[in-house]
């Protein structure tokens, strides 16, 4: 496959939170408003696409019986510096997100591009492939902070949508909520893969 | 066995280099959330005692506390946390105290009270009871029924916590501060010459003299720091405005807070020997 469509196929047809369905707990978890999902998508994206270009760039020199936690030593490292940088530059996002940014550690969507991707593939597929499948993922967080947000509050991104009058559903902000936006998100972009063919 | 060492050796310096990462990331951040921490503790205490502008930790006799001076370096409170023993386990709770001895917060920081009765001891309404109490009030308050134990708990660990902190810090703690205590400032009867003064910066002992001449300060040469050098470039620049002012009553340097205050301290230090 080519560099491009490495980098496009995680945008929808490999689209981790929809077509993957990877890295839900996270994805359930933080995005009860369109800014938490974007800055979290951002964060999972720098670790999985730093994670990536390390691994694919260690990749022959990473024995096989130790590859896991080579891996793991690998994208805790990059997890703890994102943890770090929140820390100082944007401590607003990061008392938000709390405890889900040390546990991008064990986010499925990243070990997963490490072991069957990142591990097998050359440099720039890699890097290709991480930006791809981050993008998708904090566009999938970002899409599904926004519905939550929209119909829970009536605003995205803190700008008022819908107008005073609107009685939000507050079980859209509540975890309930989350599942109930993400499965009718998944059977949308379901539905419309099937209709434009994008398998 | 060969194979072995060979895996061990590959994780080790997968090891090696992680950790030479995170120490580096540490180095930079840990400056920028410490100056963060320091203006979010301002700002908590700000709420307490509104004249204040400036705070220091200080221990005494085993008891360390949160101790906040006004721009005179006046004492006008003191932040400290107590614990009781309620009916569920522990309760930790913070306890501001103003410069006239009375209880002006009240917060329950941890608690295991039983939900619903108990851990009602949390809530405004009730730690709100406290505020105003001082030495020789009677530290009741109403109570609330099916929590008798914890509401009698809070009375008891309040009255004997805020005794403990009072009779140790009533002085702003001065006792035990004495290695970093602010000293009064006045340049009146300091004699021409060169006056070593030392305070704790963010990373070390900050060493410096303060050469007066003429009834003047006109000049201060740092001898020794260990200050992260781009924030110690800002830091630097306090030395000019006290010097131009005449006075070590100056703004820290924001972005730079720990590091100038503890300038302005060293400077304190040295004058008032």
């Amino acid at each position: 496959m080519s560099v491009i469509s490495e980098f496009s196929k995680g945008i929808i047809k490999e689209n981790a939170v929809f077509r993957l369905v990877l890295g839900l707990c996270p994805t359930l978890a933080v995005t009860t408003k369109a800014e938490f999902g974007l800055g979290m998508g951002v964060a999972t994206s720098a670790v999985l696409v730093c994670s990536n270009l390390a691994i694919s760039l260690m990749r022959n020199f990473i024995p096989a019986k130790i590859r896991i936690p080579s891996f793991i030593i690998i994208i805790a490292t990059f997890v703890t510096m994102v943890d770090m940088l929140l820390n100082a530059y944007m401590p607003a996002l990061h008392a938000q997100l709390g405890i889900f940014v040390p546990l991008i550690v064990v986010n499925c969507v990243i070990l997963g591009r490490a072991e069957a991707f990142a591990s097998k593939s050359p440099v720039v597929h890699s890097l290709a492939d991480g930006l791809g499948i981050g993008l998708g993922f904090a566009f999938s967080l970002t899409l599904l902070g926004a519905v939550r947000e929209l119909l829970g509050a009536g605003t995205i991104f803190n700008v008022n949508i819908l107008g005073a009058a609107y009685e939000p559903f507050k079980v859209f902000g509540s975890p309930p909520g989350a599942f109930l936006a993400l499965g009718l998100l998944m059977a949308l972009v379901n539905m419309l893969s099937k209709k434009y063919k994008l398998e | 066995m060969k194979d072995m060492i060979r895996m061990g050796v590959i994780l080790m310096i997968f090891c090696v280099v992680a950790a030479a990462a995170l120490a580096y990331t540490n180095q930079v951040t840990s400056i920028v959330i410490a100056e963060r921490l320091h203006q979010e503790k301002v700002a908590q205490l700000a709420e307490l005692f509104p004249t204040l502008t400036n705070f220091e930790e200080r221990t005494v006799d085993g008891r360390s506390a949160t101790v906040a001076f006004d721009a005179e370096n006046k004492f006008v409170g003191v932040l400290a946390e107590g614990q009781t023993e309620g009916y569920g386990g522990p309760i930790s709770f913070n306890l501001g105290i103003n410069a006239a001895g009375e209880i002006v917060g009240l917060t329950v920081v941890a608690q295991t009270e039983t939900p619903g009765l108990g851990d009602k001891i949390k809530e405004p309404w009730f730690t709100e009871q406290f505020l105003g109490k001082k030495a020789g009030d009677t530290f009741t308050v109403d109570a609330i029924s099916g929590a008798t134990v914890s509401v009698k708990a809070m009375e008891t660990g309040v009255e004997r916590e805020y005794n403990e902190i009072w009779q140790r810090f009533s002085d702003g703690g001065a006792a035990g501060g004495a290695g970093n205590a602010a000293p009064a400032f006045s340049l009146e009867g300091v004699a021409d010459g060169t006056y070593p003064g030392t305070a704790k910066g963010f990373k070390g002992d900050i060493t410096l003299e303060v050469i007066v001449a003429g009834g003047k300060i006109t000049a201060i040469n740092v001898t020794a720091q260990q200050e992260t050098a781009d924030r110690w470039a800002d830091a630097e620049k306090v030395i000019g405005e006290i010097i131009a002012k005449q006075t070590v009553q100056v703004d820290a340097v924001s972005g730079a807070t720990i590091s100038s205050d503890a300038i302005i301290k060293a400077v304190q230090n040295a004058l008032a020997q």
